[in-house]
């Protein structure tokens, strides 16, 4: 899932830095607080229904994002295996706005949610 | 008079239509055929994973054919990391027009059209390994799958040896509805084929055996109005 950050009083695409993105569920960081830009790409949990993600701030205060999805396996032929799609998607976060760009996550989508920071 | 009204009405609701070699008369049919794919029962011998049966049957009446057809499948897929199992039945009615129906040998080449009814279920057990998240075995089924669609055939029918039959249908399936589980993408539908494709062709090779009720199609005409008798 593909996160792009854009500062809530212009609105233009903004380079944001975090201490820590990480979500539940999982031990991995995602990005830590060598990273400054304004597109994350962060995993959706393939065994859940939702994932919340949470990006702890400079100054340790943490803010989430929950992410709700419909999940689909899909077999695509008895030789190329199967695939998860996600769907449906519905967002909501401590952050001053998010919003869904993309319903169906997709490896050819450049974005699926925006957050205004 | 009134067992030639009831006979009509009975053919009538049973068949759905009167066909008729001129205006006054009705035709009653001369043999029933039933058949069985030999491709699908050798199929089923050679290929792991796959069973599949189908029976078909028709009645001539004069130019045309009711037919009926039945089938039955079982698929099994397995690779690393998922096993998937369908299995279920189907269903096709409809009608053929046969290009030869004067023939002498009773042989057919036809064009027809069916509406077809699939019933089938699938499971899907799969395992899901996520670099961040883990491994997880997951599993999803389709309990009540569902589809219908349409098709236009053509084959032949070639008598071989007294009333011995063989020959091949070629069928395009199209205006395909299914549905089944929010969790899992139909994959295969039993008689269709592919379920995520929106029009599938299909080829049968069948043998038949024709059972006549007598030599030729009988030709009942209209009773005349004036006397009231059959003619």
């Amino acid at each position: 899932m593909i996160v792009k950050f854009f500062d809530e009083d212009s609105l233009y695409e903004k380079e944001v830095r975090f201490d820590i993105v990480t979500a539940e569920g999982t031990d991995s960081i995602f990005y830590d607080i060598n990273d400054f830009q304004s597109v994350f790409t962060l995993p959706v949990h393939p065994a859940a229904d939702s994932t919340i993600f949470y990006f702890r701030n400079v100054d340790e205060t943490i803010d989430t994002l929950i992410v709700n999805y419909s999940r689909r396996v899909k077999l695509l032929s008895e030789w190329c295996g199967f695939e998860q799609v996600f769907s449906n998607l519905q967002v909501s976060t401590s952050f001053p706005e998010a919003e869904v760009i993309t319903d169906q996550l997709s490896e050819l989508n450049k974005e699926d949610v925006r957050i205004y920071h | 008079m009134s067992g030639f009204i009831i006979r009509n009405i009975y053919f009538i609701l049973l068949f759905g239509i009167t066909i008729s070699a001129n205006a006054q008369s009705v035709v009653w049919p001369s043999s029933v055929r039933i058949g069985t794919d030999v491709l699908m029962a050798g199929e089923s011998v050679i290929k792991n994973g796959k069973r599949k049966f189908e029976v078909t049957g028709d009645i001539d009446i004069y130019k045309y054919f009711i037919a009926i057809d039945y089938g039955w499948s079982q698929r099994y897929i397995s690779d690393e990391g998922y096993e998937y199992q369908n299995s279920g039945n189907y269903a096709r009615i409809g009608a053929d027009y046969n290009f030869i129906y004067s023939d002498i040998e009773n042989h057919v080449i036809y064009f027809g059209l069916r509406y077809a009814r699939s019933f089938f279920k699938e499971n899907f057990d799969y395992t899901i390994n996520d670099n961040y998240y883990g491994s997880y075995d997951l599993y999803e089924e389709n309990l009540s799958g569902k589809a219908r669609w349409l098709e236009m055939n053509v084959g032949l029918k070639a008598r071989v040896w007294k009333q011995l039959f063989v020959g091949w249908t070629g069928r395009y399936k199209f205006a395909k509805k299914a549905s089944g589980s929010s969790g899992f993408s139909v994959f295969e539908i039993p008689g269709y084929g592919k379920a995520e494709n929106k029009s599938n062709w299909g080829f049968n090779y069948y043998i038949y055996y024709r059972f006549p009720f007598r030599d030729k199609p009988q030709i009942l005409l209209k009773p005349d109005k004036e006397s009231g008798s059959q003619q």
